[in-house]
């Protein structure tokens, strides 16, 4: 610490006490110097709390949609779930960090809120059956989806992710029909992801073995996805490695 | 802040009242006068006769705002002391 005036002997008593004076107000104010600087870590430390709580509050809501979506549809709640994994896991393998992660693993989870709106006998119907306006109105579920979170700030990015997932790579996708780099790259791995589960769970068809599913996105549908996502998906596969 | 309103209006007896000061001083003749100038302006004195002794007060007293040290101590010197603060 350094001194704050050097008396030189003799010194009579009042320059002792103007230079104790001075050295009071500067212990003062180095005092409350560190008392503000302990109270902006406080207030530091509350941000982090607020920030934490806020967090917290943004799962607790999505913890909240997705039990709407479970009651209303089982299947299609446990298929999100997988989905969402499987995203994360493409999503790392491609060297995708912080806070897009998030965003990615939310958006699989929501993709589908949007069916919400949709009535149950076109819930039930594989898209390949219907046409016309039924056809038209399963087309556009993304969008009510996309309506129903646009208020949550905080499930933004995840939003715009949401909305896309149904895009195709070959623009054959909807609710927008975007075509290649124009779709958001985590829509692209959350619609691979969507249509690899599709595959192997069998949804709307019988099962296909993982490798079975794999050849089909790569092969007969390789058009409708990024082929850079395909690869990520293909490096991800346990197993012998196909290009050996 | 009470702070500035005193420092707008510095008396010296007001600001010294009451807050505790270290001497640390060798010669046991001019510790005696420092601590009754100081204690006559309503101080706390501690007093130690080397810089060791005066840390371990420190140490051991909580609050204590100031310190009247000499320079040429036996031992550690107040410059080493003001270091170690």
């Amino acid at each position: 610490m350094r001194a704050v005036d050097y008396l030189s002997k003799p010194f009579p008593r009042e320059r002792l006490l103007e230079a104790m004076h001075r050295a009071v107000v500067v212990h003062r104010a180095r005092r409350a110097h560190s008392s503000m600087l302990r109270e902006l870590e406080r207030r530091r430390a509350q941000v982090t709390e607020a920030l934490a709580e806020l967090e917290l509050n943004a799962a607790s809501a999505l913890d909240a949609m997705l039990a709407m979506l479970q009651a209303r549809d089982a299947v299609s709640f446990d298929h999100a779930h997988r989905v969402a994994k499987l995203s994360v896991n493409l999503a790392m393998a491609m060297e995708i960090v912080e806070p897009h992660l998030s965003d990615i693993e939310r958006a699989a989870l929501l993709h589908n809120l949007g069916r919400l709106t949709l009535p149950d006998e076109l819930v039930k119907r594989p898209l390949a059956e219907l046409s016309g306006p039924d056809l038209a109105r399963v087309r556009a579920y993304p969008l009510r989806g996309y309506a129903i979170l646009k208020g949550v700030p905080i499930l933004a990015g995840a939003n715009e992710i949401a909305v896309a997932a149904h895009e195709r790579f070959d623009g054959s996708g909807f609710p927008r029909g975007l075509r290649g780099q124009d779709i958001p790259l985590g829509a692209r791995i959350v619609g691979l992801a969507d249509a690899y589960d599709e595959l192997v769970s069998g949804i709307g068809y019988p099962a296909d073995s993982r490798a079975r599913a794999l050849e089909i996105l790569g092969g007969e549908r390789a058009r409708e996805f990024d082929p850079a996502v395909v690869a990520a998906l293909r490096a991800l596969q346990p197993g012998p490695n196909p290009s050996n | 802040m009470t702070d500035s309103v005193a420092l707008a209006t510095p008396t010296v007896a007001d600001q010294l009242a009451g807050v505790r000061v270290l001497i640390v001083e060798d010669e046991p003749g001019v510790r005696r006068l420092l601590r009754t100038w100081l204690e006559a302006e309503g101080m706390t004195v501690f007093d130690a006769a080397t810089a060791e002794q005066g840390l371990v007060l420190l140490d051991a007293e909580t609050d204590v705002a100031v310190a009247v040290c000499d320079i040429r101590l036996p031992g550690n010197d107040g410059l080493w002391m003001a270091e170690q603060l």
